[in-house]
Order: C-alpha cells, then sequence, then structure tokens
C-alpha cells in the first residue's frame, strides 16, 4: 500500500495531498461513491445528530481526497438535506457523521471507534478491505484495478441502518463480520 | 523469453495502466475524460460507471517504476479510436520514436531506434504475453496478426531494451498489446467500413455472462484489403490481401483468489505481392505477381492467484500453431510456451518479481530447393530472471535491478541485465535512467538458410552459382544500451517527456563470400558461398521529444519530434572475392544490404495530432506527420496528413469516416525487402459503421448521460 501510495504521489497524484491538489483518480472514484452510498442508506429517523439539518461526511485520519469531496457535494442535497464534509479530529466528534471514511492508517483505533459508535447510526467505510473484519459496515477495496465495495449487513442491521437491495447486489457482500469471510 | 504480458498485468483481463503511473502523468490534466465517462463530472456517474473506473494497476509490479524509468508511450482504446487506424500496425504511426513504414499493402517495417525492415529483429512484439515475434525470420508477419482493434484495450510501447523482463530480442524496444477483458466487452458489437485501404471489413462479436464471475465473447471478422499504388504511383501494385479471424475469450474468477483467462483464435488469410522477376540479380525492371498463404490458431490460458495483498503467483501456457505458404517454401511452425511467475512485496523498501520460462518451438519448412537446412527442428527455450525494486529515499529515488539468464538451443547461456533509476523531483517533474545490456537471438533463418542464385556471367570458366547462407556459428547481437530521460508536466496542462539513448552494439550481423569452390555433377559449376557472421559492430544514438498540450477539456494538441543516428560500421563485411573484382557485385551488394539492413532509418520524424470534441458525441482528429529521408536506400521524405471525425448518432450507432494521405497521390514509405517490389501508399478516404447493443453501450459508458439511480 506503501509503495501504491508513494508510486501516486511521484505520479503527480499525491494522495496524502494538501487540499489544493487534486487527489488520485482512485480517490475522486471513491469520494463519488461515498456521495453514491448515501442514496442507498436510510439512516434512523432520529439520528445520527438529528438536530443537525446537513447530512455530514467525515474523514478521519490524513485525508486522501484533497478537496474532490468538497468539491463533488456542491450544491448537491442529499435526502433533500445539504450536505457538510468534516474533517475528523477527535473521535467523541464522530457520533455526528452520517458517513464516516476511515483513512487507512486509522486501523489500529477501528476497533474503538465501532465501538464507541455502537448506538449511533453511523455508516463507517474503511479505506481498504482490512477495516471489515474490525466491525465497519462498509469497507473498499480494489480490484483489477477497479474501486469495489463490501457491505457487512450484520453490523448495519445493529446499528439500524437500512442498505437497499440494488446497493447491496453491487457489494461483494459479507452476511457476518466474521473475520476475513471473504479474502 | 517474453516476459510477462503487459507491463504488468496479471490479469490480461483487466486492462490496467500498466504503464499507470505515465498515463496517468499524461492524463492528469484531463482525468476527468481519461475515465470513460467523456467530459461527465464523476459527481453525476453511477455507481455502475464508478465501479468500470480503472483506478489503479492489478499488479504491484504494474506500479513499480521499472515501466517508469524508460522511454514508454501508451496507445488507449480512445487513442485507437480516434486515429482512424485500420490496423495495429497502422495504428502505431503515432508512437514517437517509433518507425512505421508500410512495405506494401500486408507488409510493414516497425522499429525503434533504428535496424528497420520488414523483419525488424530487434523489437519484441506480444500480445497478451504470447510473442507473435517469428523465430524463424528473426520478426514479425503483421498481416497474420491482425488483432481486432475493437478488443485492444491499449498498446504499450517501449523504446529501449526491455530484455530483463520481456526476454530476449527487446533489443531496440517492446511493443505490448493488450486485449480486453471478456467482462468488458459485454453485449453484442457489429461494425463495417470501406475505403480506398479497405475494400470492405466486418467485425461482430457477442459477450454475454455465465453469472457475474464468468464473461465470454466470441467474433469473427473479416477483412478484404486493398491494393496500393505501384512504385511511382501508377496503377495497382497487385498487392491486395485478405483475411478471416474467429475466436473467443473467457476471463472467470474462479475465486476471490483465482483468476482464469482462457482465449483463443483462429485465422485464415492470403496476400499477393508483387516481385522482381530477376531477384536477386536485378531490384528493378520485370514483376512477377505472386501469393502468400497463411494460417494459424493458438490457444492462452493464464492463471493467477493473489496469496495476499501483497504476493501474487501467475501460471501461463500457450500453444501456437501457423503455416505460412511463401513462393520459396511452405513452412509450419509450432509453439508450447510456459510461463511461470511470482511477484511479491517483500517489504516497505521490496518488490521482488522472479519467474522462469520454457518454450518449444517445432518448424519444418518444404521447399522445392531446400532453402532451409535441416528442414526440420525442434529448439527449446528456457529462462529465468529476478528483478527488485528498491525504495532507496521514499517518495524520491527508486532503484531497480533485474537479470534474465536464458538458454536457447541457437547461442546457447544468454545473460540479460538492467539497472534502472528514476528521481522524482517533485510529483511532477522526475529523471530517470539506465544501463541494461541485451541480445537478439539468432533465428533459423540466421543459422539455416540457404538460398542459391545465378550470378550474372563472369570472366571464370564454368558459371558461378551464389549460396547465401547462415552459418552455423552465428551467434547472438548484442547492445549495451545507456538511457536517460526526463518528464514534466507543467501546470497540469503540459506533459513533456524527453528521452535519450546511446546504444552500443556488438556482434552484429556480417556478410562474408568466401572462396570460390567447384562443384561437380552433371553441370559442373563454381559456387561462391556467402554467409553471415557477427563481424559488424557499431552505436545509434537519438532523442525523442513527446509532450500533449491540453487546452481545455475538449481540446488536445500532441506534438513529437524523433532525431536518430545510426552509425553501424560495414568493416565486418568481408569481400576478398569481390574487391579483387573477380565477380560483379550488384546482387551480392544488394545481399549485403538486405543483411545489415542499415540506412531505413530516418534522421528526423516530426508529428503534430490534434483532437477536438466538438460536442459530446462529435469529435475530430488531424494528423501530420513528415519522415525524413531514408539515407542509405535513397528513399525521400514524406509527410503524410489524415483526418478522422467520427459521430455518435442514436440508436448504439457510430458513424466515423477520414481521408488518409492528403498531401500527395502516393508516396513510398521503405525500400523493397528482398525480392518485394514494393508499393507507394496511396491516399483516399475511409467510413466506418459501428453499432453497439444497449448493454455494450453501458460497458463503453457511452450512453447517454444516465442519472444515478435513487432510492428504491
Amino acid at each position: 500500500m506503501t509503495r501504491i501510495l508513494w508510486v501516486a504521489a511521484v505520479m503527480g497524484l499525491a494522495n496524502p495531498a494538501p487540499s489544493h491538489v487534486v487527489a488520485s483518480l482512485e480517490y475522486q472514484v471513491k469520494a463519488a461513491m461515498l456521495y453514491n452510498f448515501t442514496k442507498f442508506v436510510e439512516w434512523p429517523v432520529e439520528s445520527p445528530g438529528a438536530a443537525d439539518r446537513a447530512v455530514t461526511f467525515c474523514i478521519l485520519g490524513p485525508n486522501p481526497f484533497g478537496s474532490a469531496l468538497e468539491e463533488l457535494l456542491e450544491g448537491k442535497l442529499v435526502m433533500g438535506r445539504p450536505t457538510r464534509v468534516h474533517h475528523a479530529a477527535e473521535l467523541r466528534e464522530l457520533s455526528r457523521c452520517h458517513i464516516l471514511f476511515l483513512a487507512g492508517s486509522e486501523e489500529r483505533r477501528t476497533p474503538e471507534i465501532v465501538r464507541m459508535l455502537r448506538s449511533a447510526s453511523v455508516l463507517t467505510v474503511g479505506d481498504d478491505e482490512r477495516f471489515l473484519k474490525l466491525g465497519t459496515v462498509m469497507a473498499f477495496s480494489v480490484r483489477e484495478g477497479k474501486v469495489r465495495f463490501t457491505v457487512n449487513t450484520r453490523a448495519a442491521e445493529a446499528i439500524a441502518l437500512r442498505i437497499s437491495s440494488k446497493l447491496l447486489k453491487l457489494a461483494i457482500t459479507v452476511e457476518s463480520g466474521r473475520p476475513g469471510a471473504e479474502m | 523469453m517474453r516476459r510477462r504480458n503487459s507491463v504488468d498485468n496479471p490479469t490480461p483481463s483487466v486492462g490496467r495502466p500498466a504503464l499507470a503511473g505515465l498515463v496517468l502523468f499524461f492524463t492528469a490534466a484531463w482525468q476527468a475524460r481519461g475515465n470513460g465517462l467523456g467530459d461527465r463530472n464523476l459527481a453525476d456517474a453511477s455507481l455502475e460507471e464508478l465501479m468500470n473506473i480503472e483506478v489503479r494497476s492489478v499488479g504491484r509490479k504494474s506500479q513499480k517504476l521499472t515501466s517508469v524509468a524508460s522511454a514508454v508511450y501508451l496507445i488507449t482504446r480512445e487513442d485507437l479510436r480516434r486515429s482512424g487506424a485500420a490496423s495495429v500496425p497502422e495504428a502505431l504511426r503515432m508512437v514517437p520514436g517509433l518507425q512505421v513504414a508500410r512495405i506494401d499493402a500486408s507488409k510493414w517495417a516497425i522499429s525503434a531506434r533504428g535496424f528497420n525492415r520488414r523483419f525488424a529483429n530487434k523489437m519484441l512484439v506480444l500480445v497478451d504475453g504470447r510473442t507473435i515475434y517469428n523465430n524463424m525470420y528473426s520478426g514479425v508477419y503483421w498481416d497474420q496478426n491482425d488483432v481486432p482493434l475493437e478488443n485492444i484495450e491499449r498498446i504499450e510501447v517501449i523504446r529501449g531494451p526491455g530484455a530483463t523482463m520481456w526476454g530476449a530480442n527487446a533489443v531496440n524496444g517492446v511493443i505490448n498489446i493488450i486485449t480486453r477483458s471478456s467482462s468488458d466487452t459485454q453485449g453484442a458489437m457489429v461494425s463495417t467500413g470501406a475505403g480506398t485501404e479497405d475494400r470492405g471489413s466486418a467485425f461482430v462479436q457477442y459477450g454475454g455472462a455465465v453469472n457475474d464471475r464468468l464473461h465470454y465473447r466470441v467474433f469473427g471478422k473479416a477483412n478484404n484489403w486493398n491494393h496500393l499504388s505501384s512504385p511511382g504511383g501508377v496503377g495497382s501494385s497487385g498487392d491486395d490481401w485478405r483475411q478471416r479471424r474467429g475466436g473467443g475469450r473467457m476471463d472467470w474468477l474462479v475465486s476471490q483468489r483465482d483468476n482464469l483467462t482462457i482465449h483463443g483464435d483462429g485465422y485464415t488469410g492470403s496476400a499477393s505481392q508483387s516481385s522482381f522477376a530477376n531477384f536477386p540479380r536485378q531490384t528493378s525492371g520485370p514483376t512477377l505477381r505472386e501469393q502468400v498463404a497463411f494460417d494459424g490458431s493458438y490457444l492462452l490460458t493464464r492463471w493467477e492467484r493473489s496469496h495476499s495483498e501483497d504476493s501474487t503467483t501467475a501460471l501461463q501456457v500457450y500453444a501456437n500453431q501457423e503455416n505460412r505458404r511463401e513462393p520459396l517454401g511452405d513452412a509450419r511452425l509450432q509453439t508450447l510456451d510456459l510461463d511461470l511467475e511470482h511477484r511479491y512485496h517483500r517489504s516497505a523498501r521490496h518488490d521482488v518479481v522472479f519467474g522462469g520460462g520454457f518454450r518449444r518451438l517445432k518448424d519444418r519448412i518444404r521447399s522445392v530447393t531446400r532453402v532451409f537446412d535441416p528442414e526440420s527442428r525442434t529448439d527449446h527455450l528456457a529462462s529465468g530472471f529476478l528483478q527488485d525494486d528498491v525504495c532507496v529515499l521514499p517518495e524520491r529515488l527508486i532503484l531497480t535491478v533485474g537479470t534474465k539468464l536464458l538458454h536457447n538451443s541457437y547461442s546457447g547461456f544468454e545473460v540479460q541485465p538492467s539497472v534502472r533509476v528514476l528521481y522524482a523531483a517533485s510529483p511532477e517533474e522526475q529523471f530517470w535512467s539506465a544501463v541494461s545490456r541485451a541480445v537478439r537471438t539468432p533465428s533459423r533463418r540466421d543459422q539455416d538458410l540457404r538460398i542459391r542464385f545465378d550470378l550474372p556471367p563472369q570472366a571464370t570458366p564454368l558459371p558461378v552459382v551464389g549460396q547465401f547462407g547462415g552459418d552455423p556459428d552465428f551467434g547472438s547481437e548484442k547492445v549495451i544500451a545507456y538511457e536517460a530521460g526526463y518528464r514534466n508536466l507543467f501546470h497540469r496542462r503540459v506533459a513533456v517527456d524527453l528521452a535519450s539513448f546511446f546504444n552500443r552494439y556488438s556482434s552484429l550481423e556480417s556478410v562474408g563470400a568466401g572462396q570460390l569452390f567447384l562443384e561437380p555433377g552433371p553441370v559442373p559449376h563454381m559456387v561462391l558461398p556467402i554467409r553471415v557472421g557477427n563481424k559488424n559492430h557499431g552505436h545509434t544514438y537519438g532523442v525523442d521529444l513527446t509532450s500533449t498540450w491540453s487546452l481545455n477539456s475538449r481540446w488536445r494538441v500532441y506534438g513529437n519530434y524523433s532525431w536518430l543516428r545510426v552509425n553501424i560500421s560495414n568493416t565486418g563485411n568481408e569481400t576478398p572475392f569481390l574487391s579483387q573484382g573477380g565477380i560483379s557485385s550488384s546482387p551480392v551488394a544488394i545481399l549485403f544490404s538486405e543483411v545489415t539492413g542499415s540506412g531505413r532509418d530516418p534522421q528526423h520524424t516530426v508529428q503534430v495530432r490534434t483532437s477536438i470534441d466538438v460536442t459530446p458525441g462529435f469529435g475530430v482528429d488531424a494528423a501530420v506527420y513528415r519522415v525524413s529521408k531514408l539515407q542509405g536506400v535513397n528513399i525521400p521524405g514524406y509527410a503524410r496528413a489524415d483526418v478522422h471525425v467520427n459521430w455518435r448518432l442514436r440508436g448504439g450507432l457510430m458513424l466515423s469516416a477520414g481521408f488518409r494521405n492528403m498531401l500527395d497521390p502516393s508516396h513510398r514509405e521503405m525500400l523493397s525487402e528482398g525480392s518485394i517490389s514494393g508499393s507507394e501508399m496511396r491516399r483516399g478516404p475511409y467510413v466506418k459503421l459501428t453499432w453497439t447493443s444497449r448493454s455494450a453501450q453501458d460497458e463503453e459508458q457511452s450512453a447517454p448521460d444516465r442519472r444515478p439511480a435513487g432510492h428504491e
């Protein structure tokens, strides 16, 4: 992974990038997918952060998207509500997120985060497949050079997220959180 | 020999930027276009579309700078479509630093960095990891390898040695054609076209899926190619040709870890050609119309297993058989090839790939005059390679060291090492340099050819027969190549790539005339043996400048310039008898020029291309080429201009049309090869209509803007 990132960086598509730098194509696609996921997921009425009118996209860890996510969401409504991108610094802020992207570096903290969010309906999305066995609801993977994603339906049910069958059809679905079930 | 299919594309199926880095480098300025979504924003793409975008090379190897610390150029599917090229060799014209010269309608001379001729023996050509470099003649029969352009994912061209990774004969470069996975060619496709070059062609394909893990496609193709102009530009050169080809491919994701690809093609065709009736006594004068016929088939299986994110093993086996009936004789070649490779990410600092291969080549050449001795031969080739990419300074400096060791029946053991280094001054700016050794291994022709011809009447008491032949002691031709390059991406709009090289060759092919001897028989005569040897040497150097300018998201301009100098000494050619004036030298001199093949490389080549999307469904492309004269063979310089438009109509129809060689009625690009009289390129229009079914359009992502689906 390190190598891939660095080659991406060398190639002028640096990825742990300052916001003015263009994200790599991989992360542009992942950003667009994050946005797309929100169309196929129903959050319980009361949470998360019901007080917040805006649908919140959170990023934890070094931001690989550059400004791609912000640019993508500009002028877009999700569930009829405006959107917001939040670069989370502290764990306690996370329960206010609708969708939380966990950067690769956050693997170690993930079990703790998942535990903490047990009662908050946050759609957690890990950067790569390692995250699945750590209990996130979704995780990206790159297969045959293309971005794929996995859904842990049990984890989704546990926090009352309803994921549309359309999304599940496209996903590499994992029923349980059994470690390495698919890999 | 051979090496991996594509600079690395463990799953041949999945076309990935083997040279991903580079492509991205060149496309960074207009990334959104490169993703197949046209001018649309990623934000408007549906999940399905997003899932189809290739974001990363499959193979770790492909990310490696081995592919980048060298002079590489990539032709994408979009480039192919926009070029209007009707065949692979014609499409290769756009590659900077690659000399593409058409000899007659069915024959091309294609090489990088000099030594160009029909059997360009220092250029290795692969299709999905299968070599199409013919070991009988050391070169490529382009007519037999007419890969359907519709199924090509990309063509990677490496100028300079690629022997460490790709195997022998990648002395001056590698052309690597990668076809599309059958999961990317779902649905039906029908296309047909005609024009001055192409009397009529048809392509039919259907791609289906057994389930979401097993995809397949079958295709059929027929082409009827028109003749070119005869030398001087008057009338037909009698070199029309035709071929039919059919094949299929299956890509099966057997499990999450295993991927199996099987594909195969069968083809048959025939070509007419004009030959000098008095060759080799004369390379002018009356011509004969000759027929060449060919057929063949191959089957390739590739199995890949990922043990983990960091480790992959691939096993590839293919069998190929081909028959070719030439005026000189009938040749049959059977190849069986097995390749195994393993790559792993040993640590943060090392990426290692190693492997081995075995190939068996069996041939038989039947001819009245026994032009090959022996007529049948079975050869073996075994090879192993190891390469390590060392990350010396993270994000700054990468060192690649590797070597290939091979053993072949002709020249024994050969070692082909290389050292490459890449320094990234910034994410946009890179410097690279490399030193490598590569060999061109002997072919059947070099060792076993025997052609006899009458020499003009001499002052000798008896008639003299020339016997041109190979030498069983003929060894490999060798090069030590020094390369350096620079790339920069200015403001994400202008990409510049500069590649320079200095190649020092030794043991180059030479010709020596031996002593006359008397051959008794019913008609006693003298024989003048003329044999090839390895006594020439020389050097070449040059620079290729490649640039791409993205004026805006709809308009791109490409400008390329190549400068090439070839200095090959012919001092190794031994002509004792000739120098004594004993024999009129003309036919011998002709053969000499054939063998050394020098002087067929232009010193300057310039090309300017432009690609404009007038509207999302209507594009215009134009290209101008200028090639300087071929000094050694007296072919004057020429200019060529092509225009091409493509227009997306309704209902999955695409219309494309264009005009080739607009600048003159006809021109010569290359000197005739052997007895072939050669032809001149004609100018003329063409038109092509393509229909794709709905599902194929989705694959092409060319369907009308689909809004992302909402909640169910």
